[in-house]
């Protein structure tokens, strides 16, 4: 099961596991995760599912954008370190005004 | 061609969407409409290709009497009759100008008294898959299933009005002990981790879509084309 699945997930899910049926479930939507998780053999989660035509294929081009991908979620991950300690550290002492930086993504 | 015009198509109506987001204004923001606008209709050509395709299968069983050949035949005939009673409803609607759901049109008396509770008999049989899946899924096999077990019986536990009444009764705690453990589990760690999965999920999108509207990914048009 690949794609956009909402309740009718556990129905289809639990139909194939009492045939015996071997299951590979791979959807974006977070509510319906634990749901493939319980039922199917294999589950791709979330951006897994996007990762896996390329994973699958080999091909240099796709490999790329997964590696794009990959630096992606390593500056956001910086960037929400970042934040956590300027917020902590806000709590504690009082820094100043320009360090808080959501001033400057808000559109007042 | 066979190949590039769809690749051509994706490509323009992509790039519209994407930087009709950031320009809402003429001529992005009207091309958006339209383009939403066609893609309604492409939608609505999508669901009688789908119809065809499953008269077509159910009519094989039925003429083949192949296994469950009169579940086909239910198919069939439910599929003409919403069909006859759609259209009517529709053409009485054009003809006096009204909804064609108003109520005490057919399709609407099919859809409240037809439709509706058979999807939620269809749905209400969730409860019991939920049931079998977390019997088959909850076992303490390795250290993550155990923690899944552990979450489990406490977020089954708090949501349910049973062992907090009896704790509070009997005096063992004087506050519901199990809601709080499952109200906690559900606000902190659940929220965080769908929050991490969301941002995979968006980044993915990102990528996937870059590379549909490049032209990179071919999959969508029939494979490694």
């Amino acid at each position: 099961f690949m794609g956009a699945f909402f309740a009718e997930s556990l129905i289809l899910a639990e139909t194939g596991n009492e045939v015996g049926a071997i299951q590979i479930a791979g959807t974006a939507m977070p509510s319906q995760l634990p749901f493939f998780v319980a039922a199917c053999d294999y589950t791709l989660l979330g951006e897994e599912l996007f990762a896996a035509s390329a994973y699958l294929s080999r091909e240099p081009r796709q490999l790329g954008s997964l590696k794009g991908q990959d630096v992606g979620k390593g500056l956001f991950l910086v960037a929400m370190l970042i934040g956590l300690v300027i917020v902590l550290v806000g709590e504690m002492v009082d820094l100043p005004d320009w360090l808080y930086l959501a001033q400057y993504f808000s559109i007042d | 061609m066979k190949r590039e015009i769809p690749l051509i198509i994706t490509s323009i109506a992509g790039i519209v969407f994407a930087v009709s987001f950031f320009i809402p204004h003429w001529p992005f923001g009207d091309a958006e409409n339209i383009f939403g606008d066609w893609m309604s209709v492409v939608s609505a050509f999508a669901i009688w290709l789908g119809m065809f395709n499953l008269a077509e299968v159910s009519l094989r069983k039925v003429i083949r009497k192949s296994e469950g050949w009169n579940y086909a035949l239910i198919v069939i005939g439910s599929m003409i009759l919403m069909l006859i009673i759609g259209f009517s409803s529709v053409y009485h609607a054009i003809n006096t100008d009204t909804p064609h759901m108003d109520p005490g049109t057919g399709l609407k008396w099919m859809y409240d008294y037809v439709f509706a509770p058979l999807s939620a008999t269809m749905f209400a049989m969730l409860a019991f898959f939920v049931a079998s899946a977390s019997y088959r899924a909850f076992r303490a096999r390795s250290l993550e299933a155990t923690l899944l077990l552990v979450t489990a019986f406490f977020v089954m536990v708090g949501r349910v009005p049973l062992l907090d009444p009896i704790l509070v009764w009997a005096g063992i705690t004087d506050f519901a002990f199990f809601s709080a453990v499952a109200d906690w589990i559900m606000t902190y760690p659940n929220v965080a981790g769908q929050r991490a999965i969301m941002i995979g999920i968006a980044l993915g999108i990102a990528s996937s879509s870059l590379r549909i509207i490049l032209g990179i990914e071919r999959s969508h048009i029939g494979g490694d084309a």
